[in-house]
């Protein structure tokens, strides 16, 4: 292996070839970024390949680069942007990750405490102001905004924003938006297709005529993908979306279809924010190698997922077993068996109590039907299927979405979302199930496109039948204080239990004092666990915090040169 | 619910609660706090925190050097860190035309007992690195002013309010007062109607809704202000800085956001939705005077409602003519740096009879006799 030399802040460093930057820091013995107050872990432990929000270095000058993301290369010359937080440190002695809370109590501690972490605080830095400002290089290439007025705007192609536009009329001007990168869509489109060939969605499969390939969806329904953009704001009327980093777009559609779906994300169990547990999405974020090297993975799946998805994940992890915390029909069980490729005597319905572990995770204790335990090694646990919708936008349209149950939006009887003048509701944000969820964007697509024209119409008999189809229904466990409901701010249950008992007895005033919701992830990850825990602390009350613009980070430099002269 | 209290404060906003806290210190136990919505759900959780006393009238700066002084004993006082740090506000100067204003305020500051001074371009620049120094003449600086976060100051004054022996009352909304058998007051809420000996109008920008049922005309309107707020930086900013020229108010929190405003077209009512205007506004002008910042992101964006008079000033004191009815309300974007003044001051008038000194120039009848507080710059700039 050939190496290559380096400069970090100035110090002379080498490392081996193909490495990222973070990686030959680490082989250093550098680490960047955080650790986990409570674990005393490196967050980039948590996270591999993510980006470690405080991981930024400046690379020959130029600022902002994750150093996950790029390799490094001979002759680089490196600076960090952040320093070690002197709060992985402190966090030892205090209660939750929050940081204003742990220095609320005594006025002597502050004083020690306070001008330090002023200085050393790296809570996810993303540049050294000095530097930046002491070179004139250092810029993201940032362009002059874009402005559109379709006659409908679908917010997500996955398969109910598809869906959705299968169903628009080819009169109307579509644009639809998503975060991911048009190959990915593209595979959404073809799991869509497929599924859409099944029995089970006889009802739905008509739309798909003359929509071959997602290239010739969009022509013959007139619409645009905008790839690679977030929807950050919803303004009376005006949605404004960011592509990549660097543009925004300012859009005024006429109808709006909301099919922003749902996140993946872990069940609670005790201590499962150890390393080694992570949803099936991060897992297919590994590189290979990193991902084949656990010899015991367990996989969890919490609701129905998709075969081809199973298929993926047991491709990367090869599960030794797997456990199912609802009971699936003979079918599902089939399709789980075979897409998996485990053993059926691998394959049990129970419910996660408990990881153990060190530093990383060893083996997870599972409660199986009927109660027994069983304790099982594992170097990996993979959580799939557990799902919360997506109503960050929802929410910033004050979209009334009943709370059900677990947190979850509850539809209207006839499948709908009690909706604002003109706006839509689809997919999993409402429907947990797969089935469900492309017929309510199909129906909000017939919807869209009658609102447009003025008449009326009736999605067909056969899809409003689909849009009762029902998920399996889970089994359910009772969890303790050591849960971490929120991984950015080390915020647990017991946390949450004693905040509570305290007096912080609405979620908003929950968050203020927290900081749940106020993570770098701004409440991604962890609605639907606090949501659950809270409606059992306040006997099913639940206030929903508020939902603020931008809804994604968007810098500075790309607002600047928008341009508001149309608005 | 019904009942009778000595003191009825309308709305737990810092104002409402500082006064009932101080309250309860001298004594009086019997204190009732009716809240619309939740403790601090109007601005008091919605501000910048700043606290300052470099400010252009004298009677102000007076008012708020005594602030001041008594925010440095807060957190000892609630038993609650409050998180005050004292490293200065920094009024920026781009123009040769404003630096002998600059230098007026600074005298008459100086005479009021703030130490404010001029700093030269070199000194700001070290002071905020990364400040575009295109037409930067100066600044004036004080080190006496500070920072601190309004949240934990609302919720240690809940805690202690209760432990004291206070009561405040939640999604409870005053709906109408009426005066009472000998000089009191009938208070009626939503839950029920209480007797009370006085009344404390806190109500921010609906006191004058409340006002107005007693036959007393408030001068206070609503405009909406709003804030943004940055992804954490490593921390290199201390002071709050203040740019009249871009009409930017910046400064960086503890955990290392920046958290600013500029000024921009605000709609005079209660609407607290963010605008995209104002997100965009606010970009175009930090990255002028900042020109580092196009390279962080915004992470929030929230918005709460001003409640401004014709001078920018308060209107603190008994209302003419009914000596218990008592206004704590159009603090005009710059109410939580009074706050612990204005509510000793207001308990120690409930308590003794007297009006401080201090707070006199406040009164309501300013706006009759004309003896107006207006501020020389920073009213007429946007910059409050
Ligand atoms: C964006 C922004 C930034 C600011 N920055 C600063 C700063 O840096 N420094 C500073 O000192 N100040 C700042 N301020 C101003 C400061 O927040 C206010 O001056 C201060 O909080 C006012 O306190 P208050 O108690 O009068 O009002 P509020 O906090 O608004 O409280 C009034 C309360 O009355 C309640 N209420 C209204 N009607 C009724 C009714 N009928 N019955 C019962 N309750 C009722 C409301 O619900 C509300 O909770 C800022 C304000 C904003 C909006």
């Amino acid at each position: 292996m050939n190496s290559v030399t380096f400069t970090f802040d100035g110090r002379q460093l080498s490392a081996e070839e193909g490495l990222t930057i973070a990686e030959a820091l680490k082989s250093n013995g550098i680490r960047l970024g955080g650790r986990s107050m409570r674990l005393r872990v490196w967050r980039d432990e948590y996270h591999p390949l993510k980006e470690v929000p405080s991981a930024w270095v400046t690379v020959d000058g130029v600022a902002n680069i994750n150093a996950y993301r790029m390799k490094i290369c001979s002759g680089m010359r490196i600076a960090a942007q952040t320093r070690r937080s002197l709060l992985a440190y402190i966090g030892r002695y205090s209660g939750t990750g929050f940081y204003y809370r742990n220095f609320t109590r005594s006025e002597t501690a502050r004083n020690f405490f306070f001008e330090r972490v002023k200085r050393t605080n790296d809570y996810g830095g993303p540049m050294d102001p000095e530097a930046s400002a002491a070179s004139s290089i250092g810029e993201l290439d940032f362009r002059p905004s874009a402005s559109h007025s379709p006659d409908i705007l679908i917010v997500g192609a996955g398969r109910s924003g598809l869906s959705a536009l299968m169903a628009c009329a080819p009169s109307a001007k579509v644009i639809v938006v998503d975060a991911l990168p048009g190959e990915k869509v593209e595979e959404n489109f073809k799991q869509l297709k497929l599924d859409l060939s099944s029995a089970e969605y006889a009802g739905a499969s008509s739309f798909a005529e003359g929509s071959e390939s997602l290239d010739s969806l969009l022509k013959s329904r007139n619409a645009t993908l905008l790839d690679n953009t977030r929807v950050f704001g919803a303004f009376d009327g005006l949605f404004t979306a960011v592509s990549g980093y660097s543009q925004v777009h300012l859009i005024r559609p006429r109808t709006v279809i909301l099919a922003t779906g749902c996140e993946e994300v872990k069940p609670l169990f005790r201590r499962n924010d150890i390393p080694g547990i992570m949803t099936g999405r991060t897992l297919l974020t590994l590189p290979g190698k990193m991902a084949s090297g656990a010899r015991r993975a367990v996989l969890l799946i919490d609701s129905p997922v998709s075969p081809a998805y199973l298929t993926r994940i047991s491709a990367a992890a090869r599960p030794a077993s797997v456990y199912l915390s609802y009971t699936p029909g003979r079918a599902g069980r089939e399709a789980i068996l075979s897409s998996t490729g485990i053993d059926s005597s691998a394959l049990r319905v129970g419910v996660p109590l408990e990881a153990g572990g060190a530093l990383r995770v060893e083996n997870i204790t599972v409660q199986l039907q009927g109660g027994a335990r069983e304790s099982v090694a594992a170097d990996m646990i993979i959580c799939a299927g557990r799902r919360q919708p997506r109503m960050e936008i929802a929410s910033l349209l004050s979209l009334e979405t009943g709370m059900g149950e677990e947190g979850m939006p509850v539809p209207e009887a006839d499948g709908s979302m009690r909706c604002v003048e003109g706006v839509y509701a689809c997919g999993s944000l409402l429907h947990p199930s797969p089935v469900a969820s492309v017929a309510s964007g199909m129906a909000a697509g017939i919807a869209a496109g009658a609102s447009l024209s003025g008449i009326g119409a009736q999605p067909p008999a056969a899809l409003t039948s689909l849009l009762r189809h029902e998920p399996a229904r889970r089994m359910e466990t009772e969890h303790d204080g050591r849960t971490v409901v929120c991984p950015c701010l080390d915020v647990t249950l017991a946390d949450m239990r004693k905040l509570y008992s305290e007096g912080y007895d609405t979620i908003n005033r929950m968050r203020r004092f927290s900081g749940l919701f106020m993570g770098p992830c701004q409440g991604a990850r962890c609605y639907r666990n606090t949501f659950e825990e809270f409606m059992k602390l306040s006997g099913g009350k639940l206030d929903l915090p508020t939902v603020r613009p931008p809804l994604v980070p968007v810098y500075l430099g790309a607002l600047a040169l928008t341009d508001m002269e149309d608005e | 619910m019904e009942g009778k209290v000595d003191v009825a404060v309308i709305g737990a906003g810092i104002y409402g609660l500082m006064t009932a806290h101080k309250l309860l210190l001298r004594g009086v136990r019997n204190v009732a706090v009716f809240e619309r919505l939740f403790i601090g759900s109007g601005q008091s959780s919605r501000n910048a925190g700043g606290i300052r006393a470099q400010f252009a009238n004298g009677a102000t700066i007076r008012f708020m050097v005594e602030a001041e002084r008594q925010w440095k004993c807060i957190s000892r006082e609630l038993g609650y860190n409050i998180l005050f740090t004292r490293d200065g506000y920094l009024f920026s100067c781009f123009s040769d035309e404003d630096e002998g204003l600059y230098a007026l305020h600074r005298k008459i500051q100086n005479e009021n007992g703030v130490n404010s001074v001029w700093l030269e371009p070199g000194q700001v620049a070290e002071l905020v690195p990364g400040i575009n120094r295109d037409g930067l003449v100066g600044a004036n600086f004080s080190s006496q002013d500070g920072i601190l976060h309004h949240d934990a100051v609302i919720s240690g004054l809940m805690f202690e309010i209760r432990r004291n022996g206070g009561k405040i009352f939640e999604y409870t909304p005053v709906e109408r007062v009426e005066r009472g058998a000998s000089g009191g007051f009938l208070v009626h809420t939503r839950s029920g109607v209480f007797s009370a000996s006085y009344v404390v109008n806190a109500a921010a920008a609906c006191a004058p809704g409340i006002a107005s049922q007693l036959g007393t005309t408030l001068p206070i309107k609503p405009v909406r202000r709003e804030l943004i707020a940055t992804e954490p930086m490593r921390h290199f900013m201390k002071p709050m800085l203040v740019s009249l020229k871009y009409g930017i108010t910046i400064h960086q929190s503890l955990r290392g956001e920046f958290i600013g405003h500029t000024s921009a077209n605000e709609p005079e009512n209660f609407d607290l939705r963010a605008g995209f205007g104002f997100m965009v506004q606010y970009a175009k002008d930090i990255t002028k005077l900042l020109p580092f910042m196009k390279n962080v992101r915004i992470v929030r964006q929230w918005a709460g409602t001003y409640d401004m008079t014709p001078d920018n000033s308060p209107v603190l004191g008994p209302a003419p003519g009914m000596p218990n009815f008592i206004n704590a309300a159009g603090s005009s974007g710059h109410g939580f740096m009074m706050s612990p003044a204005v509510g000793s001051m207001i308990a120690d008038y409930i308590g003794t009879g007297r009006i401080d000194d201090l707070m006199k120039p406040f009164r309501l009848e300013r706006f009759e006799t004309g003896e107006l507080l207006t501020e020389l710059v920073l009213s007429n700039r946007g910059v409050l």
